[in-house]
């Protein structure tokens, strides 16, 4: 799955560990996430939209062969 | 909403505070001569020492997010057969005379052994590239 959580937190010139901190995660799953190495629960997922106060397809995407 | 991550502390002395009483047990019963009363006791003395390790282990799983507790399980899912498997081999061995002196009791100590090289296999499944920008 891919994610636009990179861009996002760039844009409110955010570092991971502050995502991570808001979101009550750790800064490794911030990491593994916007890599897209980990794709996360439907609860962080809506956490995640939450916070960004966007809806969770604008963040996340289906990759193209998934 | 921050979740504190828990240290290691607790099950880590509970861990081995648990192995301990349970190499202490072993020891008593194969060297000493008590009555059958007090050779269970000791038999059951390191029981309560491993319940607490379980609940000390459990607290601080709880205090993972969803991605920590994902590469906890498939550590436990990497170890936990591989123990089994070291288990079956040497009872195999034990049955064909090779190996006298271990027994699959032996083996218990190795899951825990295993389970810091599992972690690391896990972990490797979800390779993480920049730390931040």
């Amino acid at each position: 799955m891919k994610n636009r959580l990179r861009v996002l937190r760039a844009e409110r010139d955010w570092t991971q560990a502050d995502l991570a901190t808001r979101l009550g995660v750790a800064r490794q799953t911030i990491n593994v996430i916007e890599n897209g190495h980990y794709d996360p629960s439907l609860s962080l997922a809506f956490d995640i939209a939450k916070l960004f106060g966007m809806p969770v397809e604008a963040i996340f995407e289906r990759d193209a062969g998934g | 909403m921050t979740r504190k991550h828990g240290g290691a502390t607790g099950p880590v002395i509970a861990g081995i505070v648990a192995g301990l009483t349970s190499l202490l047990s072993s020891w008593i019963l194969r060297h000493s001569i008590l009555p059958t009363e007090a050779r269970v006791l000791v038999a059951l003395v390191p029981g309560p020492f491993f319940v607490w390790f379980i609940f000390a282990e459990l607290r601080w799983i709880r205090t993972f997010d969803e991605f920590q507790r994902r590469v906890v399980l498939d550590s436990l899912a990497i170890a936990f057969p591989s123990a089994i498997t070291l288990g079956v081999v040497i009872d195999a061995l034990q049955k064909g005379g090779f190996v006298t002196t271990w027994g699959v009791g032996d083996v218990w100590p190795f899951m825990a052994i295993l389970w810091l090289p599992s972690l690391w296999i896990a972990s490797r499944r979800y390779p993480r590239t920049r730390v931040d920008e």
